[in-house]
């Protein structure tokens, strides 16, 4: 097995008027784990199934390593796809549904079967063969999922969500596991989600889509450090957001003036005097107020949450609410009114845009 | 308030209690009547006249020298003869009625797009048409076109006609609860779209092939209206059935109904019995 | 369609398509245009010219007769007339009695009354001019059979004349025949509605279960039987009229008996007994999915029954009566058992027995295909209306 580079050319999907994905150009690197990320109905399955085969882009061409693609049906592409509903096959057995594939390539019986152990031996699911997958765990039904498509040896594995219908455990638990086997076998895998903290955890890179538009590429350090729209600021973690208009942009920082006086960022979108912006700080950057510290404000803590390693502190200003995350270091959390500061370098002021919540 | 508000709906609940019960005995009195008369040695059916015990109406009876002395089922050679056509009849619109409706469901259930209204309506079309009309037409086509005389043949296609769209209504009911994901994986793993359908969908299928194949074995047993128009010289036991109850009733009739209910009740255990043990 | 043939592949939809193809062009289509085709082919068949060809060939057996009669005669006359005793009338048939040319037979009498007395001399000149009377009408009967033959011939082909050389009988028994099938879908919603609502609304799903297999039994048995059942009730010694003997409401030993078999309302009885599945279940499958909640809240705003069925239960039950309505007018104006079977000797027939009669007896094909398509048109309008009125689309009627 291995993985091959996939690369989308001005490819976009309208379902009559509606656009589910307008033109993107994006490569994938072969043998990278790349994430798509996004609310629901963005259209990240619509991209996934234009890799596969399943749709016919409306424009735009599907290319997989180097190969134009677009008009193949999906049993004709180097592709293998896990779908939400995983797909499993209820009237076969377990080794049955791995060895699917190789059966329709009318690989005999007995090889068959010896592939099919080895592949749930990868996933650790020996012994299971001859169940059928209702009498599975969801969990052991999702590796099954994954030996089955392993089984016809992609060079790009394509996954859908896989993990939504697990629990949280069960979920964290198979991110490893599907990490394991994405570096075992060197298969490029683009893996879906709307779980900004799974595609953070797993991949590579990631693209954030927003509304068939992909807003940002990157790889995980980026998009969480530097996001580069106000979507994606607020889509990838917590933030706290202040509004202001600019006032001065100098040496690539940006002043805004806001209800707490005059804050200050990185000026990431080159703003000019004048604009509507917006500033983030991460909650874990903002602290009670230090020396170091170029930037302050006053605000009242209303609630303190343990976290475990951490505090969530929830401030008010005004109508300001503000998030901070303080280091668990055995003291109780502050109460009333505090002074936090950040330092300029931390924030980051974007253009005034949407937002992932309201 | 709710007391005085019981009282008519109690009422209203009784009626229809009662009614029930009196359209049960409308509904299985006339089958105990003739089912008693099958056991009745007066050669007209009736359950009332009675004339003792017998069973010579299913087995017959003959003299030592075998001439016949009753007419029973044995002797009825064209009831006998009428059985083998009606079968016959049944395999042959099983073998067309089931692909063709299982054709058209996967047709409808996959085309979508405009066509799909037009298309529905037309194969279902045969179910809307009185039983008359459609064998009256297939006699007229199958000799004006082709010189095919009006006979067994003509009467199975049709009887596939309208029982084809019955398993039509039935494959599309169960494609439509199919989660299409399960061919597309297929697809996805390499098969082709035969190999997909012949170890996914058809297997999925199944139970409900078995369940098209069984109504359109009772359909076409049981359709008069149409196999007599189309049957042209030849005869089922159903069209013979009709023919007897025009010119010279017997109890050999109330035999065969007798036989008919007995089927039935075995089958209903049969099938009773199969769903306990798959829900155990 | 692209999209099947990448779904299924070129060899599986191809397949798909040629099967669907089939079952519409060869067991739909075609044979109803066949149908149509001859309903409006006018085909002459003994008709008027037929009758005077008729004519005319029984009037050249006649003149073939005298001049048998003719020449016995002559040669009576030449030999003299002697031993002229006429025979005893026998069955004029002249090819049967051909006479052997050694032995001269008595010829026949064309009025064996005033023969006897008649000099064989003036007889023959009688016949003679008689003969000449009926050559002439021969030439016109002929004349008048060619120019009607012609007529026919012109008319034949594409026409209405199927329809319009319908008796006014016909078209009586064919608008009967719908007013009695709507008769019978009134009676059996009637009959039935109530059925369905307690099988819908039963307190355990098991008796719900209890009650479709009862009233699926009865179904198991063969249409013929369930017809065959009832005659044995309605026979004059049947069991309604053995009963009312019994209450001595009637003399069955005084010839007493009620005919009940071919009359219309054992037919509606019978023809209600033999489809009412068709309306019981369509109209239980659509009360099972109203909410009992609903009838309770009903109940508890004080509504009474009749108000609850037809505020409530009623208008959720439209899609199911419809089919209803619709499965059971189908079958019964089309219904060939029932009334043939029940009522043999009914008048007047319903039509599919004129329809039955037109194709099996007297072999006219045509008029038979004209009044099934009549049969058909009928059916269809009937569910336009019923589509239009309870306002449900195709979709939910074929289920
Ligand atoms: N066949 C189709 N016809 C019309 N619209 C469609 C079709 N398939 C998808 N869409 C629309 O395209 C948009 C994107 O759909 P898509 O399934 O790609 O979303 P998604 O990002 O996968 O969402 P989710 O996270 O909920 O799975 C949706 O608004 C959907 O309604
Ligand atoms: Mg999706």
């Amino acid at each position: 097995m291995q993985g091959q580079e996939v690369a989308l050319e001005r490819l976009g999907m309208r379902f009559g008027e509606f656009t589910a994905v307008e033109p993107t150009d994006l490569t994938i690197k072969a043998g990278e784990f790349f994430s798509i990320l996004g609310p629901s109905g963005c259209g990240k399955t619509t991209i996934l199934r234009m890799v596969s085969g399943f749709q016919r882009p409306s424009e735009g061409r599907v290319l997989i390593g180097g190969q134009d693609m677009t008009a193949l049906p999906p049993n004709k592409r180097p592709t293998a796809l896990i779908f939400q509903t995983l797909a499993l096959f209820p009237l076969m057995t377990i080794w049955e549904n791995v060895a699917f594939g190789l059966e329709a390539q009318g690989v005999p019986k007995a090889q068959r079967r010896k592939r099919a152990e080895e592949l749930l031996d990868l996933v650790a699911l020996g012994g299971q063969e001859e169940k059928r997958p209702a009498q599975l765990s969801g969990g052991q039904r999702q590796r099954v999922a994954v030996a089955r498509a392993l089984a016809v040896e992609p060079a790009v594995l394509l996954l859908d969500e896989p993990l939504s219908a697990l629990d949280l455990k069960l979920r964290q638990h198979m991110r490893a596991e599907l990490k394991t086997i994405q570096r075992r076998t060197g298969v490029t895998f683009i893996y879906i989600t709307h779980d900004q903290g799974e595609a953070l955890a797993m991949s590579d890179r990631v693209a954030v889509m927003r509304a068939g538009r992909v807003e940002q590429v990157g790889p995980t350090e980026e998009i969480y450090n530097r996001p580069a729209t106000s979507f994606a600021a607020t889509f990838v973690g917590e933030n706290n957001l202040f509004r202001g208009k600019t006032t001065r942009a100098e040496g690539g920082l940006a002043e805004i003036s806001t209800p707490f006086g005059l804050l200050r960022g990185e000026n990431a979108d080159s703003l000019a005097l004048g604009e509507e912006a917006m500033l983030f700080i991460r909650p874990e950057r903002l602290a009670p107020a230090r020396p170091e510290h170029d930037l302050r404000l006053k605000a009242q803590v209303e609630r303190a949450d343990l976290e475990g390693p951490f505090f969530n502190l929830f401030l008010r200003a005004g109508d300001q609410r503000i998030l901070l995350q303080l280091p668990n270091e055995g003291a109780t959390p502050p109460e009333g009114e505090m002074e936090l500061g950040f330092s300029s370098r931390d924030a980051r002021v974007l253009r005034a845009g949407a937002l992932a919540h309201g | 308030m709710s007391a005085q508000t019981k009282a008519p709906a109690d009422w209203s609940g009784v009626i229809l209690k009662a009614y029930v019960a009196l359209f049960l005995g409308f509904m299985f009195l006339p089958i105990l009547l003739m089912a008693g008369a099958a056991f009745n040695a007066n050669p007209t059916p009736s359950a009332l006249d009675w004339r003792g015990f017998t069973t010579d109406w299913f087995t017959g009876r003959t003299d030592e020298a075998g001439r016949v002395l009753v007419r029973g089922l044995p002797q009825e050679t064209r009831f006998l003869q009428g059985l083998k056509h009606s079968i016959l009849i049944a395999l042959g619109v099983i073998a067309i009625s089931v692909p063709l409706g299982l054709a058209g469901a996967l047709l409808l259930t996959r085309l979508g797009g405009r066509a799909t209204g037009p298309l529905y309506t037309a194969l279902v079309s045969p179910l809307l048409t009185p039983g008359i009309v459609l064998g009256v037409s297939t006699m007229i086509f199958w000799r004006d076109a082709f010189g095919v005389q009006a006979g067994l043949f003509t009467a199975m296609l049709a009887q596939s006609c309208f029982i084809a769209s019955y398993c039509m209504l039935m494959f599309m009911a169960r494609l439509q609860r199919q989660d299409r994901s399960l061919e597309e994986a297929a697809l996805d793993l390499g098969a082709s779209g035969f190999f997909a359908f012949r170890r996914v969908t058809l297997p999925y299928l199944a139970p409900t092939i078995v369940a098209a194949s069984a109504i359109a074995f009772l359909q076409s047993n049981e359709n008069y209206n149409t196999t007599f128009f189309a049957i042209g010289s030849s005869w089922t036991l159903v069209t013979e059935i009709g023919a007897r109850m025009r010119f010279g009733v017997s109890p050999t009739i109330n035999a065969i109904g007798v036989i008919f209910i007995l089927l039935t009740v075995v089958f209903a255990a049969l099938w009773a019995f199969s769903l306990r043990k798959k829900t155990a | 369609m692209g999209e099947m043939i990448r779904f299924y592949g070129r060899f599986l939809t191809g397949l798909i398509l040629a099967l669907v193809a089939f079952w519409f062009c060869a067991l739909i289509l075609m044979p109803q245009i066949s149908m149509i085709q001859r309903a409006f082919h006018y085909e002459a068949r003994d008709g008027a010219a037929a009758q005077a060809v008729l004519e005319a060939n029984r009037l050249q057996q006649r003149v073939a007769t005298m001049e048998f009669d003719i020449r016995a005669l002559e040669r009576e006359v030449a030999a003299g007339g002697a031993g002229a005793a006429p025979a005893a009338p026998s069955p004029s048939n002249p090819f049967a009695g051909l006479p052997s040319p050694g032995a001269p037979r008595p010829g026949f009498a064309p009025s064996p009354g005033g023969a006897a007395a008649e000099a064989p001399e003036a007889r023959l000149e009688r016949l003679k001019t008689e003969r000449e009377g009926l050559t002439a009408s021969i030439a016109g009967a002929r004349a008048e059979a060619q120019r009607l033959r012609a007529e026919e011939v012109a008319a034949q082909g594409w026409s209405l004349r199927n329809f319009t050389l319908m008796s006014p009988l016909h078209w009586r028994i064919f608008g009967l025949t719908l007013v009695y099938a709507l008769c019978v879908t009134v009676l059996s919603f009637l009959v039935c509605y109530p059925i369905a609502y307690a099988a819908a609304q039963a307190k355990t799903p098991r008796r719900t279960a209890l009650l479709l297999l009862a009233l699926t039994i009865p179904y198991a048995l063969n249409e013929l039987l369930r017809i065959f059942a009832w005659t044995m009730i309605l026979a004059n010694q049947g069991l309604l009229n053995q009963t009312l003997d019994a209450l001595g409401i009637i003399d069955l030993s005084q010839g007493g008996a009620v005919r009940w078999l071919a009359s219309n309302g054992s037919v509606f009885l019978v023809m209600v007994y033999t489809y009412m599945l068709f309306m019981v279940f369509p109209i239980y499958g659509s009360l099972e999915t109203l909410d009992r909640n609903q009838i309770e809240a009903a109940k508890d705003l004080g509504a009474s029954s009749w108000r609850i069925h037809w505020r409530v239960a009623l208008p959720h039950a439209r899609p199911g009566v419809a089919v209803g309505a619709i499965m059971t007018f189908m079958l019964a104006v089309g219904s060939l058992s029932v009334p043939q079977l029940v009522g043999p000797g009914l008048h007047p027939d319903w039509f599919s027995q004129i329809v039955n009669r037109n194709f099996f007896e007297s072999n006219n094909w045509n008029v038979g295909s004209a009044q099934a398509l009549l049969l058909l048109v009928s059916c269809t309008i009937f569910i336009f209306l019923v589509m239009r009125i309870f306002r449900v689309g195709i979709r939910e009627i074929a289920r």
